[in-house]
């Protein structure tokens, strides 16, 4: 269905190559590669696997981590192909693919839809059009479960929609400034990829320890690495704001 | 499964609480039942004085009241001995309750056990006073508490097993940990003491690092022939004034690591 | 101005809880009040001499010189302090052993002279002398008093709480007679006073934001 979409991303990928100084990754999970290896600087790479084999944050880290003086760029694959577009056409691209999915989606959807649209229309349209979801309450996050954040637009850089039920929201406490303390539980150790220390990060963060925060890698990371340890941390911090706060201090400290 | 995941993770740190007092319950069955029903005047003084304390410092500061020191109650009603002057136990109960949790802000923000703290400041405060000797009985009643707080996720599981096996690892090498060991002691503080969510390590070698410290300086404190007991809490004291740094020390290293590649 | 300098160097500025000076000798000698008096009478004697001494002198000292000076003057004060000591008290001074002798390197009196002596007139120098010696006094006889008291149920060598071990009720808390006790009082102390004072906290390179603060 995004077929015809999709021939703008090899020519956003050859865009995004020519402006580039040195390689450029294609990160998928797909085994066929996504566009022709034309390029002196192109290189495929697969990932697969468990939720953080999506993040950007863990194909920058296999690939070529990033330090000071080298700084790595993403670019989302909408983005990419937006970019195709413009190049080919001359139009900017205003539309984005989402994905719908979540607990209280029957089945998972596409929908081609503009930049800020209004979820909660949304997700009543495709209810109404198709039986989609329960009769249950249901929150719409504009993003996936695990990162997602209850919104009524679609956030910018969020290429996916959850639908869910009020209840796990609560739960994990997303957009929460206010901390309890972190109860050190086995599955925070381990939740980071790569032995990242996750429980010195979280505390740093709370603690507003910038020096730690940078010295743990923080400078490497994105709100969607570190949404799962808000999901597990029981103290009800958003590890996501918690961090965008630490790097825009951190920015603006070094500028 | 999930479900169980949801419902820990909603309840934090109450749940944590609340688990470990109830494990605690077997522990203290048995030292009712070896030293007798003196050991409840004990219980009750050592349950006021640290809820108070907590209580006090959450109103102070406007906070919601808990009562998460109720586990440090329970573990000293089975480590002071039975007939340690009530005063003395409440004094420090005061002081060390302050001096390792309320200074930092409340039980998950120090890094200190107060249970430790307070055992330790009664041993030193009031030369001549032992702690209790725990026995057999107290290892098999400690059993079922590493299986429930290991299912509930708040088991430093790397910690025990480095202790364990530093431990054997002690025996080997010096005779003196086979004269001062005492099953339940070991087992008990183990768990209770040692294994601490929130005294313990937060790297997974730190935590290592940190069990077999413990086992080490039980082994090297034990080696005059002090008491089991006393030996544990001064291991696992000096122990834990030594976590952070190894967690430093740790994350340095690792970082020189990943500099290097 | 005398008795403004003197009020702010008890509690606003005071030297050892809120300077942070002269702690090692504080944790020292107070274990009774006795060795406490002592101590502060001579700390109080050497403050107030050499920042009068140095201060008359600091147009003459060559700035690349002055440590070396302001020791020499320092030193030499608390000798004679020492013998003085040794000659009409000498039970006390065997008491206090080195620690009178360590004056030299309480880094509260370098501290004044450094940074008030070397740069103001007598007259100041010597109010600021005496106004931070009784900072420091306060702070020491405080905790001499809660160490003796409790420690060894005695204030000044007199009975508060009879001892068990002479058959009245009180069983010493050891603890108040060892080094660290001073520590822990010292820094309840410090809190105390900052709770009370707010202004007079530091501010902190980093910590949890107040409205971060669970309520929970």
């Amino acid at each position: 269905m995004l077929q015809e979409e999709f021939r703008w991303f090899a020519a956003g990928v050859d865009a995004i190559g020519l402006l580039a100084e040195e390689a450029v990754f294609v990160c998928q999970q797909a085994a066929q590669p996504l566009c022709n290896n034309n390029g002196r600087k192109l290189r495929i790479a697969r990932f697969s696997g468990a939720y953080c084999s999506a993040l950007s944050g863990t194909h920058v880290h296999a690939l070529r981590p990033q330090t000071g003086t080298n700084p790595v760029l993403t670019v989302d694959w909408q983005d990419t192909l937006a970019i195709g577009r413009l190049v080919n056409t001359g139009t900017v691209s205003w539309r984005r693919q989402v994905g719908i999915g979540g607990d209280n989606a029957g089945t998972r959807a596409v929908a081609t839809v503009p930049v800020g649209s209004d979820l909660k229309a949304l997700a009543t349209g495709l209810r109404k059009k198709s039986n989609f979801g329960s009769k249950r309450s249901m929150t719409v996050l504009s993003g996936d479960p695990v990162s997602g954040v209850p919104a009524a637009y679609l956030h910018r850089f969020d290429d996916v929609v959850t639908l869910t039920s009020k209840r796990d929201v609560d739960v994990s406490g997303r957009g929460n400034l206010r901390i309890n303390a972190i109860t050190p539980y086995g599955a925070l150790i381990d939740a980071l990829p790569f032995g990242q220390p996750a429980l010195p990060l979280m505390r740093a963060l709370t603690a507003h320890d910038l020096e730690t925060v940078e010295a743990l890698g923080a400078d490497k990371m994105l709100e969607a690495d570190v949404a799962q340890l808000s999901r597990v941390c029981t103290s009800g911090a958003d590890y996501g704001v918690l961090l965008r706060h630490a790097l825009d201090e951190l920015a603006e400290a070094r500028s | 499964m999930s479900s169980l995941r949801t419902m820990i993770a909603g309840r934090g740190l109450a749940f944590t609480t609340l688990v470990t007092a109830a494990m605690l319950l077997p522990g203290l069955g048995v030292t009712v039942s070896e030293s007798g029903t003196a050991v409840l005047p004990l219980l009750a003084v050592l349950t006021t004085s640290a809820i108070a304390t907590e209580m006090t410092f959450r109103l102070i500061r406007k906070q919601a009241l808990t009562a998460h020191n109720v586990t440090t109650a329970f573990i000293l009603a089975i480590l002071l001995p039975t007939e340690i002057a009530l005063w003395r136990a409440a004094t420090m109960t005061v002081l060390g309750v302050t001096l390792s949790e309320m200074i930092f802000g409340g039980r998950g923000f120090g890094f200190l056990n107060a249970a430790v703290v307070i055992a330790a400041l009664v041993v030193v405060s009031f030369p001549g006073t032992a702690l209790a000797s725990l026995t057999d009985m107290h290892a098999a009643a400690t059993a079922p508490a590493v299986l429930a707080l290991a299912v509930a996720g708040v088991l430093p599981w790397r910690a025990l097993g480095a202790f364990a096996l530093g431990c054997i690892a002690m025996t080997g090498l010096s005779d003196t940990i086979t004269t001062t060991t005492a099953w339940g002691v070991l087992v008990f503080g183990g768990v209770f003491l040692l294994a601490d969510p929130f005294a313990s390590a937060q790297t997974r070698s730190g935590q290592v690092l940190q069990g077999v410290l413990a086992a080490v300086l039980f082994a090297f404190l034990g080696a005059g022939g002090a008491d089991a007991t006393t030996t544990l809490v001064r291991a696992v004291l000096l122990t834990a004034l030594f976590v952070p740094l190894l967690d430093q020390a740790i994350l340095t290293i690792g970082r020189r690591i990943d500099a290097r590649a | 101005m005398a008795m403004r300098e003197i009020r702010s160097a008890l509690i606003t500025n005071n030297p050892v809880t809120q300077q942070i000076l002269g702690i090692c000798s504080a944790l020292a000698v107070s274990t009774s009040v006795a060795t406490a008096l002592t101590m502060s009478m001579a700390l109080t004697a050497v403050l107030c001499t050499s920042n009068v001494i140095i201060s008359s002198i600091r147009h003459h000292i060559p700035p690349s010189i002055r440590l070396i000076v302001q020791i020499t003057i320092i030193a030499s004060l608390v000798i004679v302090t020492d013998q003085i000591l040794q000659a009409y008290a000498f039970e006390l001074s065997r008491q206090l052993s080195i620690f009178v002798g360590l004056i030299v390197t309480n880094c509260l009196v370098l501290g004044r002279a450094e940074a008030f002596a070397s740069r103001n007139p007598v007259g100041p120098s010597a109010i600021d002398g005496l106004a931070n010696a009784l900072g420091y006094s306060l702070i020491l006889l405080l905790v001499g008093t809660v160490r003796e008291v409790l420690g060894q149920g005695t204030w000044f060598a007199m009975t508060v709480f009879p001892l068990a071990s002479n058959g009245g009720w009180f069983e010493p808390i050891g603890l108040m007679t060892l080094a660290p006790s001073a520590y822990f009082v010292i820094g309840f102390l410090i809190w105390a006073i900052r709770s009370k004072r707010r202004d007079l906290v530091e501010r902190t390179g980093y910590g949890l934001r107040r409205e971060e603060l669970s309520d929970d």
